[in-house]
């Protein structure tokens, strides 16, 4: 029995690390612009299919992809922010949504258009094995996923803390008025958090590539839980992605066995909407005093 | 044409006298209504001939309602990939009485599309039949509405039983019957599986896990139910989402349960996502079966010689064409030949079984029907007694009549297990139509490359 719940939790936190990976960008994206970008899954797509065409044209592995897959999608987050993000920044909430619904709704028949239906499948030597610690076994591919993800947060955290973007960034989340006041450029901070946003979301896809099989919906599967993890986590707060992350994989994988995996879904959501009930601003969310 | 047409048309009688008897300004007049008549004579010629021209190659229209996006779609594209082969090769043959077969597509992603393109299809489209219904769900919620706008819905791939389990009048189902996947798939077990691992029937541990649609639901229940009555112990039935990214809280606990023998009804992403973590987690067992993703190409290029001796409960989309009768077995090379051309693929479940029952239709009841309307199509489906080996479906087609609620169900019809064997699939159960024998135990994940 503890062998079995060391697995559990050894997959909890595996789980947790994909969750935590596709809600970095997310959360630095929500954060600080409060918009709901409904086309976060199919970014995540692109970066998928990205280093699937890296794979079969350059023979690229997907953690070297990463190279270029950071700095290709740096430049979408910004363009993505100039041409679409800005001119709805004064726009009602449900001109935000229906917009970016629609971004997600083209992106996936774009690529059903123009790569098919098939599935793609970025081969690795390492796809599906695993390393075996005790008789517990952990697949690689995810605990790869696991250090990205760490890696990442990490970086970011430090850009965050420690140089003045970041600053600049956390000023602007907490009260953009007042940071203009400030003479913080804010329309420069947008672009590089849109920017650096999907910069992690091109990390995650190239990421995720050996994990998932790449066909034009598979960002679907992300999209809710991304959400999920940011809210409870407090917007715009990486710990709190990062943590809550690894907190849904382990709830999912102790009720999926305890329970029933028919119920792990439902389990997850109980206990978020209960986190919420008791702090609405999410675990490590701050309250921010609306401006007046 | 002659000046004294000229002068009819105008509207004025000129004495009959030949262009170049009149003035010049007269005769410049003439010939630019001479001119002006013959545009407006031919045209209206034209536009009474183009119809009696156009009247005897018309194409006759069906729908056709297959998931083209979504996450079904792989799956889907399949469908409509054998589809288009078989019109293909009855357009060949100069179409259904002497008209080429047109399809009209309806995106059926999930069960609320199904119905409104079916409702499209019928009302907008005025098709009389529609073939397709991939995903037992999408197939059960499309039949309503041909039902109620009496249009036959031809379902040549979901295997849900509900779908024929209603006494409705207008829906016919070629594929064999989830009840019958799950019950074959027991079968199998008990009467081959067992015996070849020197299992006794009553010490064999059974462990389910199957998607959560009618799909997987019903062979899953109808497999347990089988099971019980041959005397096997069913020892897990786990159901999961089909769209999930994490199986691995299902996985463990099929390895706490210690089974002799798996069977998972999966959909493709998600038959993906099993197999390569039943790998990461090191879960051995002596037979494993699975559905869909396991019959695919796409599963032995993923997992090369990992995918040997898996088993897989399909229709039989690779038995050997030398099984069948000579027409049908040489109809059946067609497709394969086609299908590998065009694609670079052995053609899977949803590829065979879609072209195997547009072939039927579109062979076999359009061509008899006494008119191309749905009355007719429906008369001439029901009058349908196609004998066992003689279609390139394989098994026969013959449905159950109105007024029995299983009305529209083919109660020819039969799925078969396969195994892949250096990476080819072969059939192993039913005896008469194995091409090899079946070679068990699984080998140990450690074991295989």
């Amino acid at each position: 029995m503890l062998q079995t719940i060391l697995q559990i939790a050894i997959n909890g936190l595996l789980l947790g690390g994909v969750y935590a990976l596709v809600s970095v960008g997310l959360t630095l994206i929500f954060g600080v612009m409060k918009i709901i970008n409904f086309a976060h899954g199919e970014f995540i797509m692109l970066a998928m299919y990205s280093t699937f065409w890296l794979n079969i044209w350059m023979g690229l592995d997907p953690y070297l992809a990463i190279g270029i897959i950071l700095p290709l999608f740096f430049g979408v987050g910004v363009c993505f922010q100039k041409f679409m993000i800005e001119p709805l920044l004064k726009a009602k909430e449900i001109s935000q949504i229906f917009a970016t619904v629609g971004l997600s709704i083209v992106l996936q028949n774009m690529a059903l258009f123009f790569w098919s239906a098939d599935y793609r499948i970025v081969r690795t030597v390492y796809s599906h094995n695993s390393i075996e610690v005790f008789d517990t076994y952990v697949g690689v591919s995810r605990l790869m996923a696991f250090a990205v993800v760490t890696v990442l947060a990490g970086a970011i955290y430090w850009l965050m803390k420690r140089t003045f973007l970041g600053k600049a960034i956390r000023a602007t989340s907490q009260d953009s008025d007042a940071a203009a006041l400030m003479g913080i450029n804010i329309r420069w901070v947008y672009l590089m958090t849109t920017g650096l946003g999907l910069a992690c979301v091109g990390v995650a896809g190239a990421v995720l590539s050996p994990v998932f099989s790449i066909f034009p919906t598979v960002g679907v599967q992300f999209v809710l839980i991304a959400f999920v993890v940011v809210v409870l986590g407090g917007m715009g707060n990486l710990v709190g992605a990062f943590l809550g992350g690894m907190l849904i994989g382990l709830v999912e994988a102790f009720s999926g066995f305890f329970i029933d995996p028919a119920l792990k879904t439902v389990v997850y959501f109980v206990v978020f909407i209960f986190i919420l009930l008791v702090k609405p601003s999410g675990i490590f969310g701050t309250t921010v005093r609306e401006s007046t | 044409m002659s000046a004294s047409l000229v002068g009819v048309c105008s509207g004025r009688v000129y004495k009959a006298l030949p262009v170049g008897f009149l003035h010049p300004e007269q005769e410049d007049l003439a010939m630019e209504r001479s001119n002006r008549f013959a545009v407006v004579f031919f045209t209206i010629l034209t536009l009474l001939l183009l119809p009696a021209a156009g009247f005897a190659t018309e194409s006759f229209k069906i729908g056709v309602m297959y998931p083209m996006s979504g996450p079904l779609a792989y799956t889907g594209q399949e469908c409509l990939r054998g589809a288009e082969i078989a019109r293909d090769m009855i357009n060949e043959q100069g179409g259904v009485q002497g008209r080429p077969v047109e399809f009209k597509i309806g995106d059926a992603v999930s069960p609320k599309d199904a119905m409104a393109e079916a409702e499209r299809l019928i009302t907008l489209e005025k098709v009389p039949v529609i073939l397709g219904g991939y995903s037992s769900s999408n197939a059960f919620a499309a039949s309503d509405v041909c039902e109620k706008n009496k249009r036959v819905f031809w379902v040549t791939t979901a295997v849900g039983d509900p779908i024929t389990s209603r006494g409705h009048q207008y829906i016919f189902q070629l594929n064999t019957r989830a009840s019958q996947w799950g019950g074959t798939t027991a079968d199998f077990l008990a009467q081959m599986a067992a015996p070849k691992l020197g299992i006794q029937p009553s010490d064999f541990r059974l462990a389910l896990i199957h998607e959560d649609s009618l799909f997987g639901t019903i062979i899953a229940e109808n497999c347990e139910r089988r099971a019980k009555e041959l005397g096997l112990q069913v020892v897990e039935n786990i159901a999961y989402n089909h769209k999930t990214v994490d199986l691995s809280s299902e996985i463990i606990k099929l390895k706490a349960a210690k089974p002799d023998g798996i069977l998972s009804i999966h959909y493709v992403n998600d038959g993906d996502l099993f197999y390569s973590q039943l790998k990461q987690m090191n879960v051995n067992t002596k037979v494993l079966v699975g559905s869909v993703y396991f019959g695919l190409q796409d599963f032995q290029k993923k997992f090369g010689g990992l995918v040997d001796y898996v088993c897989v409960v399909d229709p039989p989309t690779h038995v050997a064409a030398e099984k069948l009768s000579p027409e049908a077995g040489a109809v059946l090379t067609e497709f394969r030949k086609r299908f590998r051309e065009k694609y670079q693929a052995e053609p899977g479940d949803p590829g065979f079984t879609s072209f195997g029952g547009t072939y039927v239709l579109l062979k076999y009841v359009l061509s008899k029907a006494a008119a191309l309307d749905s009355e007719a199509i429906r008369d001439a489906a029901l009058a349908l007694d196609l004998p066992d080996l003689s279609t390139p479906y394989v098994f026969g087609a013959k449905f159950d009549k109105p007024p029995a609620q299983t009305a529209g169900a083919n109660i020819a019809a039969y799925p078969v297990i396969m195994q892949w064997q250096n990476q080819v699939l072969l059939p192993v159960f039913p005896q008469n139509l194995a091409s090899a024998e079946v070679v068990l135990p699984l080998p140990n994940w450690k074991e295989r490359k």
